[in-house]
């Protein structure tokens, strides 16, 4: 391992050689407000895209001022569309998932592998991944994965990796509403010939537009489903329309669930969305088999709970909150269905160490506060 | 009054218009846009106008048209996007009022509908539009500016109302705003604006301890040192220089420039998954490039000296800088 002052140095020799550039006359593309704002907002053809990068490789000056603006975010990032063979990507998926539940089996065999940067680069995805930062993780091991020469042992343990980067960046992104982002990284595993079903799940959830708290495998709360603090209900209005793409992911989900019937991720994925969809038996049967699948599955018991409360049946309701705060205390959504679930039936008391509970395990501001205020008339 | 203006305004878009749900007649069809666009106008323009604009306002047909190139440009791009080439206008705007578009990402920054009433107002010297943007857009411009020299930051009288004279062309029409039609909202324009308008300006005057050069330099170097630094820099240079032109600017943009792997691929115009992919092979065939620079040297010798001498341990040239350059774009992606 080089010391840090090598690591410069030799960084340093990079740099200067790769500047070393003359700045050729104007006109700059840069000093155009309008042509840079149409480039923004993805306007200008392909003709002048490619005129604009012939121009930026050749002019230091203009890539400077550009990379200025956009790590200042003066100027927003233009749009590009990921080419997505959509019918050879639906072929690839169906004939794939299967050896991507191979592939995920294999993460835990134990690995070997000759002398060679591969290990090396697989160490450094691991570390990205330790620090927190999957999309270099990510980057790092589709490197990797396009040498063409790797033993099999090296690839397989590649595509794990591959398989935990692209679901934690799906993830992060998911949470932050990028959800064309998680398509992207979906559609980089496919480009391979790879699925994995969590990051198809976060696919889903994402085609769906709704962010990940909002959706069984990260959250699921009454909140969601316009029911006050105080156990009352309303109507919130702010649900997804159900139109075409929402019925064309509804039966994309049920032929999955039933293709790959013990992913958990997919199963209450689906069970959610029928929820949505007001249709409580077909939910209801698809928590329970989350439930057999896995009975101490927190998420499934507080969906159980869900579909129970919007039938009007608060104490089974009750006891399906109650199951999940036990399983996981440090469900925020356990806890703040069961504090709901209490006021609804007139249990206020009983409501209150859930509803602290609730206030502790939450970042929310806001809700702290309406918990706060609810307290208090409590009191 | 302006009615023949107003339908005027909407003729060149009629043959698309047509084609879009529930407009049948031609005649019945503009008089709803034109209503529609006069309640926003009602609506936009009673906090920033000193009285609001309705149709006998002498200015009423610049903010109308105005008003109806946002709307129609929004439209316009919805149909093309939807699959049947229709959208209701209704839903387009809800969609544009609460700032969502239709290109990817879909992120106009605000509602470019009202950034077009405060445009136009802000032109027509409408005091309460002036103190609006001042509200609105200050602190946004100041941060800015701060990210392209700190002393814009300190001394924002030096330049903003010459920045706000620039937009609104009091005393040099037209202003800038001028080309602005709400295809994002004023905040995301405005930045690109801002960004080269302080470009093209001076300095203010530095103040107190504010004159230190941005980047200090490193103490000099010895003779050796220098020239050894200098045989690698060469030998570096010699290698990306026969690297393809779109592997180049990739690595520019990436090391040089200090992008981002999302941000370097927007450039390029490709998927992050495929700028990363580049990277990789670009990375692989400068080592492989250097590699053979150094072994083709003719000053072996020296190179072999310069590695002892700078690297003690000498090993793969090649090979340690292709790692550091994997290595400092992790460090710049957890940044």
């Amino acid at each position: 391992m080089n010391s840090p002052d090598k690591d410069e140095l030799l960084l340093n020799a990079f740099k200067s050689a790769a500047t070393g550039q003359e700045t050729p006359d104007g006109p700059h593309v840069v000093d155009d407000d309008e042509q840079l704002i149409s480039w923004s907002l993805g306007e200008i053809d392909a003709r002048r895209q490619s005129e604009l990068r012939d121009h930026l490789a050749d002019c230091p000056y203009c890539r400077k001022e550009l990379a200025a603006m956009i790590r200042a975010g003066a100027l927003k990032l233009p749009p590009v569309e990921a080419v997505v063979p959509v019918r050879r990507f639906w072929h690839r998926r169906n004939l794939i998932w299967a050896t991507a539940a191979a592939a995920t089996l294999m993460i835990g065999i134990v690995w070997t592998m000759s002398d060679n940067g591969s290990q090396r680069i697989l160490a450094m995805v691991e570390k990205d991944l330790g620090a927190g930062n999957p999309a270099a993780a990510m980057d790092r091991v589709e490197t990797l994965l396009d040498e063409e020469e790797l033993d099999a042992n090296t690839r397989q343990k590649a595509q794990g990796l591959l398989e935990e980067s692209g679901y934690r960046l799906a993830r992060k992104n998911l949470r932050s509403g990028d959800f064309q982002e998680v398509l992207d990284v979906e559609h980089r595993t496919a480009e391979r010939g790879l699925s994995f079903s969590r990051l198809s799940s976060l696919r889903l959830q994402a085609e769906r537009g709704i962010p990940a708290e909002h959706a069984l495998t990260q959250s699921g709360n009454l909140l969601d489903y316009g029911y006050e603090l105080s156990g009352q209900s309303y109507n919130k209005g702010a649900f997804p329309t159900f139109d075409e793409t929402t019925q064309r992911i509804r039966k994309e989900l049920a032929e999955a669930v039933k293709k790959y019937p013990d992913s958990l991720d997919l199963r209450l994925n689906y069970a959610q969305l029928l929820l949505e969809e007001n249709e409580y038996k077909a939910a209801e049967e698809q928590f329970n088999t989350a439930l057999r699948l896995d009975e101490k599955n927190a998420l499934a018991h507080v969906g159980l709970g869900l579909v129970r409360y919007h039938r009007e049946q608060h104490d089974d309701a009750l006891k399906s909150f109650v199951e999940a705060t036990a399983l996981d205390p440090t469900s925020f959504d356990a806890q703040l269905n069961t504090a709901i679930c209490l006021e609804r039936i007139g249990r206020s008391d009983e409501a209150i160490p859930y509803w602290r509970k609730a206030n502790e395990l939450t970042g929310d501001t806001k809700m702290k506060r309406r918990i706060k205020e609810l307290l208090s008339a409590v009191n | 009054m302006h009615t023949a203006r107003i339908a005027e305004m909407f003729e060149n878009d009629k043959q698309w218009l047509l084609r879009q749900p529930e407009i049948n007649s031609w005649e019945r069809a503009c008089a709803c846009l034109a209503e529609q666009l006069e309640r926003w106008l009602r609506e936009y323009s009673k906090p920033l106008c000193e009285q609001v604009v309705a149709e006998k306002h002498p200015e009423y047909p610049s903010y109308v048209n105005r008003l109806w190139r946002c709307w129609g440009y929004h439209w316009l791009q919805a149909a093309g996007k939807s699959p049947d080439g229709k959208i209701r206008g209704q839903e387009v705007a809800e969609r544009i009022r609460a700032g969502k578009g239709y290109s990817r990402g879909g992120r106009l920054g605000g509602d470019p509908l009202r950034d077009v009433v405060l445009a136009v107002a802000l032109g027509m010297k409408e005091n309460e539009a002036a103190i609006c943007f001042q509200t609105d857009y200050y602190d946004f411009s100041r941060h800015l500016a701060g990210k392209q020299n700190h002393r814009f930051m300190h001394d924002v009288d030096d330049w903003w109302n010459e920045f706000v004279d620039f937009l609104a062309g009091y005393t040099q029409p037209p202003g800038k705003l001028e080309r602005f039609i709400g295809k994002c909202a004023l905040r995301n324009w405005l930045g690109t604006v801002l960004w080269n308008f302080l470009r093209r300006r001076p300095l203010p005057e530095g103040i107190n301890g504010d004159d230190l050069p941005d980047n200090p330099t490193s103490p000099a170097d010895d003779v050796a040192r220098q020239e050894c630094l200098a045989l690698f820099t060469r030998l570096v240079a010699e290698a990306f220089d026969k690297l393809p032109k779109d592997d180049r600017l990739l690595l520019r943009l990436l090391y040089v420039d200090g992008l981002q792997l999302k941000q370097a691929a927007a450039v390029i115009g490709v998927v992050p998954g495929q700028a990363s992919r580049r990277r990789g092979r670009a990375i692989q065939r400068f080592q492989q490039l250097l590699s053979e620079q150094v072994a083709d040297s003719e000053r072996e010798e020296s190179y072999q000296d310069c590695l002892q001498y700078l690297m003690e341990d000498p090993r793969d040239f090649a090979v340690a800088l292709c790692d550091i350059l994997e290595d400092s774009l992790a460090e710049e992606d957890v940044q």
